[in-house]
């Protein structure tokens, strides 16, 4: 009612039609009434014909006065029918390439009215890393590995996240460039002697290695791969011969490359994936891998859908997808097929969803689900009838939820909730509810008030409880941890709320403690039962100009504080960073050892030694008390001519093992400065 | 003015084959059987054979004797059935009774032929009109209250104003 108040034209249009309803709907009724009484009457005289006439004006009249109302229902039943053919009332299934070029002209035509151009989505690239350089040497691998070693820092047990350096106990895995390097690393007889390169695997096409796994069966390596597809002649484009065209075509591609461990690592066989990464997750032998595949628009070409469907390949053979296999979520900017494979490493099996829809931004999983967010634009009902200025009613995020039932994944459910996640630790999946957490009006959303939410979904995706302006106005959330009953949550725009929320009620969410403190973390990782860890920013006048480290006590739920804290100012050391603020898995944690180790690098100038670069690894020993104690800043090699990029550090048994682009290091925990033995990979 | 009373027939067939329903106000009653007779009625009795003779006999009853009038046109002077006529109207000084395929001028005023046809189902619309109802194809109610005629020829005559109301009546007598 009251969009019809603000849109006056429409309601005195709405008004005209339903008076000219009404005076032919009572002609209608008129004209059968005389009608009929001449009907009568003419039988009343015997004129045997007397049956009621009806007249093709009679129809026109009707046809006119349920003008409006078949328009109407005709624009409802469209409506109706087109989420007929959604399944599960919330995707919608597409039937062929053609409706999605439609799909693609709706949504420009409603929202290229919007003055909201800078709200398209982005793409995630999730686990690009940075790739280090190459290695070589050689050494025997005899002997066993060890158990006690560190796994890939996940969010979610069982649920393994690729990543750029890996251990079994054994060997490390490391990727150099376009090479893998494996090296043995520990053995049970001889330790950390054993130390030297065992093998590389070397990719010489076009393959870009950027991610690991590994387990008792399997290497999997992933990477991208980029064809080039479609490389324009200057005829083609209607340039003149000399003039250069810059018209060459990639598709970028993700391989899959897996290895057999127990036969010396020899290629057991390999997928590639067209499309460009999204995300990807190892639950046992099961893989799971996102990509996203860009769709052209024009409005002039005819474009044929049928060449961007989907396409992957298991050892070189070719399967492509069906359009009934493809799901659209409606509001969402038909431009990306996001698809969603399962790959059973034992059988070689693919599983593929695809999902027509923006590009999202931040996946989560758990061992039985997968969660994907993005934005999609709520239009209003009547963009489709009428030019509105602004057809957007509002922007929200769309959680997408697959099931993972043994090998099959499964398009589940759709839930719409208001503002924007962080990362894949605003997400939590605990006893089939999914606790999330957003905000709104974020920087690049510019408009409207800050509020920062947690939303706690049920199995099917129904909102069941939600938390509303968390954090001090102007306040956005910078971290998220879910832990069991429990949610933390930092919000910052001056000084650092630290809020511990109670969430084992999932209808009862509520704020049981909360801590201000200067400066706030970027990340948050539960250390034991009562530590909470915080990496982030801050310094000792209250403001953020440093690296900051903190150890949150959360044994009082109602009283959290800060148990220990070290603060590695800008003043000191110069600008200093630690990727472990963006990128969880760089960062080693063990409680039963009482060790966190880091990456840390600074940069400053002076102006006698001019720029310098400072990469190590910063090591922590934690006492039984729960206090820091520096155990050692870990350097391959100082005051080096080279750039010696220190990033990444494993364990096994009590031995560190720091790992730069050109060493792998050993020392033990205790004495992280001791080095014991290394190794050049370079 | 018919009560239909059947004691073997089908009493509905029976209607059906006179093309008559019973009315509340009765005059004749229409039976097969004679204990079915009511006094202070005119009743028929009847057998299923006399059917085509009791039609011609409602016929008259209920149109009375035919009526002839003549006219005259370009071949000469004709004499018509006014049950074929579809409307009188004046055009000019003259007033034309209009058949299917040929109109008559007669040698009537409009008043006379109004009073002479009124049991016959004919109807003033207008100063200058008189309509046979059972030559009506259509009525078309107009927005601005008039009501136009459309008689089987696909003439459109109007209906007044002054005339709608008893126009209105004659239709439901």
């Amino acid at each position: 009612m009251l969009f019809l108040f603000n849109n006056p034209l429409l309601l005195i249009g709405l008004l005209l039609i339903l008076t000219l309803m009404f005076l032919l709907g009572k002609q209608m009724v008129k004209e059968i009434h005389y009608n009929h009484l001449l009907a009568h009457k003419k039988r009343a005289l015997r004129y045997y014909d007397g049956e009621v006439p009806t007249n093709k004006r009679l129809y026109m009249i009707g046809s006119l006065a349920l003008a409006p109302v078949l328009v109407i229902g005709l624009f409802l039943g469209i409506r109706l029918s087109a989420d007929d053919a959604f399944v599960d009332d919330q995707f919608l299934q597409i039937s062929n390439g053609q409706q999605i070029v439609e799909l693609q002209k709706d949504f420009r035509e409603k929202y290229l009215t919007s003055y909201r151009n800078y709200l398209f989505g982005f793409a995630m690239m999730e686990d690009d890393f940075t790739a280090v350089p190459e290695t070589d040497a050689s050494e025997d691998a005899g002997g066993e590995g060890s158990d006690d070693y560190s796994d890939t820092n996940n969010q979610v047990e069982g649920v393994d996240e690729m990543d750029n350096v890996v251990t079994d106990g054994k060997f490390i895995y490391t990727i150099q460039q376009n090479k893998i390097v494996i090296t043995l690393a520990y053995t049970l007889e001889d330790e950390y002697d054993v130390l030297g390169h065992y093998k590389t695997i070397t990719y010489e096409d076009s393959f870009n290695p950027t991610g690991l796994y590994i387990d008792d069966d399997y290497l999997v390596v992933i990477g991208y791969d980029y064809m080039q597809y479609d490389e324009k002649q200057n005829d083609d484009v209607g340039l003149p011969e000399g003039d250069y065209y810059y018209g060459y075509y990639y598709q970028s591609q993700v391989g899959v490359k897996v290895y057999d461990v127990k036969n010396d690592y020899t290629i057991d066989h390999s997928y590639l994936f067209e499309g460009n990464m999204i995300g990807t997750r190892k639950i046992e032998d099961q893989l799971i891998i996102i990509t996203s595949n860009y769709l052209p628009y024009s409005e002039e070409e005819e474009i044929n859908m049928d060449e961007y469907l989907p396409t992957y390949y298991v050892d070189e053979q070719e399967f492509v997808a069906d359009y009934e296999d493809v799901r659209y979520i409606e509001g969402s900017n038909p431009n990306v097929f996001l698809t969603f494979y399962s790959l059973n490493l034992g059988t070689k099996e693919v599983d593929q969803n695809i999902l027509l829809g923006d590009s999202a931004y931040n996946l989560y999983v758990s061992n039985d689900n997968i969660y994907l967010v993005g934005s999609v634009y709520m239009f209003s009902p009547l963009a489709d009838v009428v030019n509105l200025e602004d057809p957007i009613t509002e922007t929200k995020t769309a959680i997408i939820k697959l099931s993972i039932d043994e090998y099959d994944l499964t398009f589940r459910n759709l839930a719409h909730i208001e503002g924007f996640t962080l990362n894949q630790f605003s997400m939590d999946e605990y006893q089939g509810y999914l606790r999330i957490t957003t905000t709104t009006s974020r920087w690049r959303f510019g408009d409207g008030e800050i509020n920062n939410r947690l939303y706690i979904l049920d199995e099917e995706l129904n909102i069941v409880s939600e938390l509303e302006n968390l954090g001090k106005p102007g306040e956005t959330i910078q971290s998220t941890r879910f832990v069991g009953e429990y949610a933390y949550l930092v919000t910052f725009e001056q000084t650092d709320p630290f809020y511990v929320i109670n969430v084992a009620d999932p209808e009862n969410p509520f704020v049981e403690g909360e801590l201000e403190i200067p400066g706030f973390s970027a990340y948050l990782q539960p250390f034991g039962q009562d530590f909470m860890l915080g990496i982030g920013f801050g310094d000792s006048k209250g403001g953020t100009q440093g690296v900051k480290i903190s150890l949150y006590d959360i044994r009082d739920k109602t009283n959290p504080l800060v148990h220990d804290e070290i603060i590695f100012e800008y003043s000191e050391f110069g600008f200093a960073y630690t990727s472990v603020t963006y990128n969880h898995k760089d960062l080693l944690l063990s409680y039963a050892k009482g060790l966190i180790a880091l990456p840390f690098t600074s940069y400053d100038y002076s102006s006698e030694s001019g720029q310098y670069y400072n990469s190590g690894i910063m090591v922590f020993h934690i006492d039984d008390e729960g206090m820091f104690s520096f155990g050692g800043f870990v350097q391959h090699e100082e005051d080096s001519e080279e750039n010696i990029y220190v990033y990444k550090s494993k364990f096994i048994d009590q031995y560190l093992y720091t790992v730069s682009n050109k060493y792998i290091k050993v020392s033990t925990i205790e004495d992280p400065l001791g080095i014991l033995n290394s190794t050049e990979i370079e | 003015m018919f009560q239909v009373k059947m004691r073997h027939l089908n009493e509905k067939e029976v209607k059906e084959k006179l093309h008559i329903s019973s009315s509340k106000s009765y005059k004749y009653v229409l039976t097969d059987d004679k204990d079915l007779t009511e006094d202070g009625k005119i009743s028929i009795v009847f057998q299923e054979h006399h059917m085509t003779e009791i039609n011609k006999l409602i016929d008259y009853l209920v149109l009375g004797e035919e009526v002839f009038i003549t006219g005259y046109n370009e071949h000469g002077e004709k004499r018509v059935d006014t049950r074929n006529i579809l409307y009188f109207i004046i055009i000019g000084d003259d007033l034309h009774a209009v058949l299917l395929q040929t109109r008559l001028i007669v040698r009537y005023k409009l008043y006379e032929l109004e009073e002479l046809l009124e049991q016959k189902g004919f109807i003033r619309t207008s100063k200058h009109a008189i309509v046979n109802i059972t030559k009506i194809n259509y009525i078309k109610p107009a927005i601005n209250s008039k009501i136009e005629l459309e008689m089987i020829n696909k003439d459109i005559i109007e209906v007044n104003r002054s005339y709608l109301k008893s126009f209105k009546e004659s239709l439901k007598k």
